[in-house]
């Protein structure tokens, strides 16, 4: 690939997919400037590899792997862009770009749920509910056949549903515990 | 919970990751998106190995690296009676590590150790280039550890720096061109992903408690 043309590849995959990278970097890290590292830190590999970069849908997918590939091994040491990184992060925290904890309390013992699950139980959940992938594209993105992603979805979802139904039950106990007269009635 | 309220499920899964649409567009078009995007382009890049580079095998490499370090070695040790003494080597070596680079997690304590254990008496380039061989242990070491871990970003910043070891300074001899040849030929393998042929390099070459890998 010319160096022209190698550009104006990456700059094309950059606009069509940048966003759908911040967001899945967004939802899985806790602070602006880590989302901020992963997002600049997945185009990088992006560049250096777009040789790699397979065409079509499947360039997104391609980044979302890399992407996650990154949070998984976020380390601190070189930093390039450190400026343009601090940047991003400040965009991010000023158009609010983050996931609340809820405020009612239902949604409170769901997020608190959601939190107990391992990581990569909480990725793919988050993969079918907020990237909207298909058990196909989850398994590109994984690395693994759509056969098992869809097992792997299965079973996180059963064992959300375990600890929601734990940690509801919890909340209720403890909101009964506080509040003895309701017990009484 | 029932089993069949699945769709209570995503639905508040989908509420705990909900993002703001016009949020996130606005930071996609921002200026810092922009610019990050210009910065990145601006970054080299590792070209595209060849199939024939793909298919060179370690033996090779392994027999050059043999070569040249023993040709190194013998250099050193020609060099040995006229240059720097032992108890002059540590300041300079403190000098000479502030211009090569090592990757993260990278130290010279062992290097430092094993030459301090040598009390060699060496000449100044050949004392850089020694250090800067080192060096070039732990990048493909971490290059390596990349390979095998599938940390693709690793991979990417050790080849960074991969390509540009040729260049490095401690290894230009106006005399030869040899020490250029051999790292770029390494170089090659690296960035055709050859891990049998870095590995075996390694092997040949580099302290295991240099790179990383003991």
């Amino acid at each position: 690939m010319q160096n022209g043309d190698r550009e104006a590849r990456f700059r094309a995959v950059y606009g069509a997919s940048y966003q759908a990278v911040l967001a899945y970097c967004i939802r899985r890290t806790t602070t602006p400037q880590d989302a901020a590292d992963a997002v600049a830190d997945t185009f990088l590999v992006a560049w250096r590899r777009l040789d790699d970069l397979p065409a079509g849908d499947a360039e997104t997918h391609w980044l979302l792997a890399t992407a996650r590939r990154v949070l998984s091994n976020q380390r601190r040491g070189e930093r390039r862009f450190v400026e343009l990184r601090a940047r991003l992060a400040t965009e991010i925290s000023t158009h609010s770009l983050s996931v609340e904890m809820p405020s009612e309390a239902d949604d409170r013992a769901f997020a608190d749920a959601f939190a107990r699950l391992t990581p990569e139980e909480r990725d793919i959940l988050g993969m079918s509910a907020w990237e909207e992938l298909s058990s196909e594209q989850i398994g590109a993105v994984l690395g693994c056949s759509p056969g098992a992603a869809r097992i792997r979805l299965h079973r996180a979802r059963q064992r959300l549903r375990r600890l929601i139904d734990a940690t509801e039950a919890g909340f209720h106990e403890s909101a009964a515990n506080s509040h003895p007269h309701a017990q009484e009635e | 919970m029932e089993p069949d309220d699945l769709d209570t499920v995503e639905r508040r899964l989908h509420r705990l990751g909900t993002l703001d649409r016009a949020g996130l567009a606005g930071v996609a078009s921002s200026e810092s998106a922009r610019l990050l995007c210009d910065a990145i382009v601006a970054q080299p890049f590792a070209q595209p190995a060849s199939a024939g580079g793909r298919r060179r095998r370690g033996r090779g490499a392994v027999l050059l690296a043999a070569a040249i370090l023993v040709g190194s070695l013998g250099f050193i040790a020609s060099a040995a009676d006229r240059w720097l003494s032992p108890a002059d080597q540590p300041d300079l070596i403190d000098k000479m590590i502030v211009d090569i680079p090592l990757p993260p997690g990278g130290s010279w304590d062992r290097q430092r150790e094993a030459m301090a254990s040598q009390q060699a008496t060496m000449e100044g380039p050949t004392l850089a280039s020694a250090l800067a061989f080192g060096a070039a242990c732990q990048w493909y070491g971490y290059w390596m550890d990349g390979e095998l871990t599938g940390n693709e970003l690793q991979v990417s910043d050790a080849l960074i720096t991969i390509q540009q070891i040729p260049d490095w300074p401690q290894f230009a001899d106006p005399g030869s061109k040899s020490m250029v040849r051999y790292f770029e030929r390494l170089s090659s393998s690296a960035v055709a992903g050859d891990t049998a042929a870095i590995s075996d390099w390694l092997t040949a070459n580099c302290d295991p408690e240099i790179y990383g890998r003991g």
